[in-house]
Parts: structure tokens; C-alpha cells; sequence
């Protein structure tokens, strides 16, 4: 089958009445949960999990992958209106979007920020088109060298990219991989870690981390700066309408966002939070008015928003060609198709296409639903921010219960969401990043199975990795992120820099 | 002021103990050679970089100053107890009884909720559980202590 034949039956595929309503819920509860403040994609994802059990895998990815993108759409709202970010790769946006709510621009910026995600998410689809096909044939020819060369290259990424500590950074990749080795070894069945619980025997549940690690310890840190929200204004259709100042200065940074998103989001490891950064950094050093950032420059809202959204759809290009999450989030969502058998990877493509090209078709429509939402409908979003948080955080901690427990109907798992909720805020509090944590618990287990295929094929010969090109080439950029990092951590010192951050990002 | 920045001190002992705890506990299994690794070569590798991360994490809180942050007590009991109330009563009295228990316990960490306020957003919270989980979604959780 050719590319348009393949698009053509994808397309077939998601408007089918059972999508499109998934994909429009899908969209409309990622909306909904992205503009409140404090409750991330991988939060909303997680906690939705559970209400897809019983669909059709294809539904279910359309619906969850709804979700994700959806809330990248919606966290802008409140990071323009509150200037607290809704999840946190929206953070950047708040730099400039909130100083033009405070200028009685909000319309401008909550239009502005529709475009330039439609327009991100849409790059990000193009290359999910264009590249996957590609990465597929040459996955096909990886062996184990190159999976853990891609692999550690975008934990080290990961943990070392935008980071102020990247020793800390890396900390939390590797505790994530510790985490990761706890259950029964694939060769041996040695039970590792498992202190005479039989529940620890498959591993520590993944959606018990993710859960208490960015829902619970963020409800724990929101209730303590529970502040009143300041007035939020009204927005109507003809405050949207952008000076023909602002509609000549938006193009540029829309697409060097996207690209920069695009990047960071297919890198295994890394996502929007990262792209978001430097997407905001590149366009503030490419301005020929850098003094203008900060107080409302729209290249500030623009860039990241659209690095944000291309992000999130490139993710899916390693994940579902190569079966590596793209992002903490994306590895929630892997962990769903693995709750329906699905294996992602080379293979399923040519195993299950109408999966694939059905996801990629419905991003289409849910982009162009998210339009939608958050053009005329904004003020239905604008009412939400409106909602006591104190009403709010309590149905959470249920829905994550509840959610925790029907997985594997689990009271000891319900007990481990506590647990790394506890830690969770305990680790923020000392400015650890727990998306890496979740990263190295993902990737660790098929990091340890490459490598030690790998050693096998090679008779223990390390520099074996390095010859090939692909996992040489990587391995050589690994070394050099970690050289630079050395020399970020030098340079901070000598300079005694404050610490920039009071408490640690949550998820990605 | 202080010369050394405890956040950073407190970090790298953390991510050091890990890492010593995994170190330790990977003695139990085999370590293997390099060509055919045992279960323990992974888990025991990774105790080391953790131990060794640790102590530069350590350095770096070394001459800088710093203070601790507040731990905000009161949410964390108040979340800590919901969990726990959540986890001892559903095998035994069901989801709705369980939710309402949960929510009651969660909003008594926010200082500014009041009784009336308690009272009806843990009702509520309950009887939506109760219809979105039980009803619409038919989850196979018990929804009263009559279906144990």
C-alpha cells in the first residue's frame, strides 16, 4: 500500500461515529483538565487510563492521545489568565502571556496561542507522516547496539538539557532505572527487590508512579499555595483580533517552534518542557528587540506554544516506530496499548496499520476540533478557571484512587501511589525533576535487555558499540551532553548562582 | 548566613542512599560476567553511579548558602490519611463509602474549607463516583458493602 492509500484508510478509520465522539471526548477532557492549573497531560492521561479499558485499542489510543494534545491546547488559557501555567510546558508561555492580560490583551494572547498550537501541532503531524514510514524500514534493521545508543542518548538528554543541575537531573534517571530493575528478571526470574511481596513479582505498576509522582504530590504542593486567584476578565471575539504589528511578527517564531518542537519531541527522552525552553531562549536571542520579552512580546507566546504542540505530536514517532516513549507522557500511553496487547515497534505497522494510520488521521481531526473549542468556546474555559481549586483537588484524589486500584484491583498499589506521591512532593521540595524519574523507569528495563543482548553479541567488547555508526554517533553526542554539563556545573559554582527554582517540575 | 545549602547536602545523601541501598541489596543475585550478565550486573552498576552522583550533588551544596524549605504539613497529613482511608475501606465497605471518606479527610488539609462546604462537596464527589464508575462505566469495583 502507498502513503495515500494509507491515509485514505486512516482516515476511514477515525471517522467512524465511535472515534470521532472518543476523539472529541478525548480533546474535550484534555482541554478541560489542561487549563486547570496544576494538573499536567500526564496527570489527565493517568487518570483517564482506567475509562478506557474496555474500548477498542484504536478508540482508546484516539481518545488518550486526544487528551495529551488536548491539554497543551488548554494549559495556555490559564498560564494568559492566571500566570499559572496548566501544565508545565505551558510555564514559558506565562513570561509574556500574562503581561499582556495585564495590558488588556488576553483575547489577542489566547488567540494568538490557538494558532500557533494548531499550526505546531499540524508540523508535528506532517513529520509524523513523512518520517515514520521512513524510521520504520530502518528499525527494522536496529539490533540491540542501537536501541540502548538511542536509548541513553535521550535519557541523558533528558535528564541534562535546560536543567540548572543536570548531576540532579541524572540522579533522577537513574533512581527511575533502579526503580525499573525491581521485579522478576527476564532471563532468570530472579525476583529482584521484591521483599517477599508477591505484587512486586511484575514489576512496580507504572501507573501507580506516574500517578503519585505527578498527580498526588502536586495536589499536595497546589493546597499549600492555594492563593486566591486574582479577577479574571472577561474575553470577547473582538478582543481577539491582533494589531497588524503582531500578525507580521508571528510567523517566524511559529515555525522555528515547531521545528525546535518537532526535534525534542521525536528525541526518545526528551519533550514539550524542554522544547518549550529553548524554543523561548532561541527567539529571545534572535529578536531585534530582545528588551520587549517579558512584558509582552507576542514571539514569546508564539514560539513555545508552537514548539509545545509539535512536540507532543512528534512523540509519537519514536514510540510508535520504535516502541521508545517519546515523553513521560508517551509512556502512559505505551503502557495502554500494552494493556491491550499491543506491542508498539516496527512492527506494528505492518502488523496493525489501521492502529497507526487511524491515530495519526484522527490527530487531524482532533486538532481542528481543538480549534474549535478554544476560539469560539473559550469563555467556556475561562468560566472553569473559576472553579474553587478546593472543590476540585478532592474528586481527583478519588479519580486517582480508583483509577490506581481497577488496574491490577490492587490495594497495595493504591498504597504505592502514597508512597511516591510522599516522595514526589518530598523530591520537589528539594528541586529534583521527577519527569526524568518516570523516563528512566520506562526506558531502564529495555535499556538493560539492549544492553546486555548487545554485550552478548559482542563478547563483552564495548568499543564493538562504538564502531557502528548509528550507536558510535550517538554514544560520541551522549559523551559530549555530559562534558557540557560537567562545565554547566563548574560555571554555576564559580558563579555562585542562586538557585532558580523554588521547587522542581513536575511532568512533561 | 549559613555556608552550605542543606537542600543540596539533604539531595545527595538521598540519591546516595538509593544508590547504596541497590548496591547492597543487588548482592543477593549473580553478577555474571560482562558477555552473559547476571540479574545482579545492571541493579549494582547503577547503585554505584547512583552513589557516585550522590556525593557530587553533595559538593554541590558546599559554600553556597541556602535554607531548607517548609514542608506544608498539614496538606500532606490531610492527602496522607485520604489514601490511606481510601486503600482499608473499599475491599471492605465499597467505592461510595470509600470516595466520601477520601474526600472528607483530603479537604480537611485545606484550612479555608468549612464544614457546610465539606459536607456537600464530599457528598457530591461520592455520588458521582458512585454514577460514573459503577453505572455509566461498570467498573468491577464494589459500589456498596452489600455487593462484597
Amino acid at each position: 500500500m502507498d502513503l495515500w492509500a494509507n491515509i485514505a484508510a486512516g482516515f476511514a478509520t477515525a471517522v467512524s461515529i465511535e472515534n470521532l465522539a472518543y476523539c472529541f471526548m478525548g480533546v474535550f477532557l484534555g482541554t478541560f483538565f489542561g487549563a486547570l492549573p496544576g494538573i499536567g497531560s500526564l496527570a489527565a492521561v493517568s487518570m483517564l487510563l482506567p475509562l478506557t479499558y474496555y474500548l477498542e485499542p484504536t478508540t482508546a489510543l484516539v481518545m488518550l492521545a486526544g487528551v495529551y494534545y488536548g491539554a497543551e491546547y488548554g494549559g495556555s488559557t490559564s498560564s494568559i489568565l492566571l500566570n499559572l501555567p496548566g501544565t508545565p510546558s505551558n510555564a514559558i508561555t506565562c513570561l509574556d502571556g500574562y503581561p499582556m492580560t495585564q495590558q488588556g490583551r488576553a483575547g489577542v494572547a489566547l488567540f494568538a496561542t490557538t494558532i500557533a498550537s494548531f499550526f505546531g501541532g499540524t508540523f508535528g503531524i506532517i513529520l509524523l507522516y513523512t518520517l515514520a514510514p521512513v524510521i520504520v524500514q530502518w528499525a527494522l534493521a536496529f539490533g540491540p547496539a542501537e536501541y540502548f545508543a538511542i536509548m541513553i542518548f535521550g535519557l541523558v538528554a533528558a535528564a541534562t538539557v535546560t536543567q540548572d543541575a543536570p548531576a540532579k537531573g541524572l540522579a533522577m534517571v537513574v533512581i527511575g532505572m533502579m526503580l525499573g530493575t525491581v521485579g522478576a528478571d527476564l532471563s532468570t526470574g530472579i525476583a529482584r527487590y521484591s521483599f517477599g511481596y508477591f505484587e512486586l513479582h511484575d514489576g512496580i505498576s507504572f501507573i501507580a508512579i506516574a500517578m503519585g509522582l505527578f498527580g498526588v504530590s502536586e495536589i499536595i504542593l497546589s493546597i499549600a499555595n492555594n492563593v486566591n486567584k486574582p479577577f479574571i476578565q472577561s474575553v470577547t471575539f473582538r478582543s481577539m483580533i491582533p494589531t497588524r504589528d503582531e500578525v507580521r511578527r508571528s510567523p517566524m517564531p511559529m515555525v522555528r517552534g515547531a521545528g525546535i518542537g518537532a526535534f525534542f519531541g521525536a528525541l526518545p527522552g526528551t519533550g514539550p518542557s524542554i522544547a518549550t525552553f529553548i524554543g523561548y531562549a532561541i527567539e529571545k536571542r534572535v529578536s531585534r528587540r530582545p528588551e520587549e520579552f517579558g512584558k509582552g512580546a507576542i514571539e514569546g507566546i508564539m514560539s513555545p506554544e508552537s514548539a509545545n504542540n509539535a512536540a507532543v505530536q512528534a512523540a509519537f514517532i519514536p514510540t510508535m516506530t520504535l516502541g521508545i516513549p517519546g515523553s513521560a507522557t508517551m509512556a502512559v500511553m505505551m503502557g495502554a496499548l500494552l494493556i491491550h496487547g499491543i506491542q508498539p515497534g516496527p512492527q506494528l505497522m505492518q502488523q496493525n496499520p489501521d492502529i497507526f494510520w487511524g491515530l495519526a488521521a484522527s490527530f487531524w481531526i482532533g486538532n481542528l476540533l481543538l480549534l474549535i473549542l478554544n476560539i469560539p468556546l473559550i469563555g467556556v474555559w475561562v468560566r472553569l478557571l473559576k472553579i474553587p481549586y478546593g472543590i476540585l483537588y478532592p474528586a481527583v484524589i478519588c479519580f486517582i484512587c480508583i483509577g490506581v486500584y481497577t488496574v491490577r484491583t490492587s490495594v497495595f498499589d493504591v498504597m504505592l501511589v502514597l508512597m511516591f506521591g510522599v516522595a514526589g512532593y518530598l523530591l520537589r521540595l528539594m528541586r529534583f525533576e521527577l519527569a526524568p524519574l518516570l523516563i528512566g523507569f520506562i526506558l531502564g528495563p529495555m535499556v538493560e535487555e539492549n544492553f546486555k543482548r548487545a554485550m552478548l553479541i559482542y563478547h563483552g567488547d564495548f568499543t564493538r558499540l562504538m564502531e557502528r555508526p548509528i550507536s558510535g554517533t550517538l554514544l560520541a553526542m551522549t559523551a559530549l551532553l555530559l562534558l557540557w554539563s560537567v562545565y554547566v556545573m563548574v560555571r554555576n559554582r564559580r558563579d555562585h548562582r542562586p538557585h532558580a527554582r523554588a521547587v522542581g517540575e513536575a511532568d512533561d | 548566613m549559613q555556608r552550605i545549602d542543606p537542600v543540596e547536602i539533604l539531595s545527595g545523601l538521598f540519591v546516595a542512599g538509593i544508590g547504596l541501598f541497590f548496591f547492597l541489596g543487588a548482592a543477593d543475585y549473580p553478577m555474571g560476567t560482562i558477555n552473559r550478565m547476571g540479574p545482579g550486573f545492571v541493579p549494582r552498576s547503577l547503585g554505584a553511579i547512583g552513589m557516585g552522583l550522590g556525593l557530587i550533588i553533595m559538593t554541590g551544596g558546599w559554600r553556597v548558602p541556602g535554607r531548607l524549605p517548609r514542608v506544608a504539613w498539614r496538606p500532606l497529613a490531610a492527602i496522607i490519611a485520604a489514601i490511606v482511608l481510601f486503600a482499608v475501606l473499599l475491599p471492605r465497605v465499597g467505592l461510595v463509602v470509600a470516595a466520601l471518606g477520601a474526600s472528607i479527610l483530603s479537604m480537611l488539609g485545606n484550612p479555608l474549607a468549612g464544614w457546610r462546604m465539606i459536607a456537600t462537596t464530599s457528598v457530591a464527589i461520592s455520588v458521582v463516583c458512585w454514577i460514573l464508575f459503577i453505572l455509566l462505566l461498570g467498573l468491577p469495583i464494589p459500589a456498596f458493602w452489600t455487593d462484597i
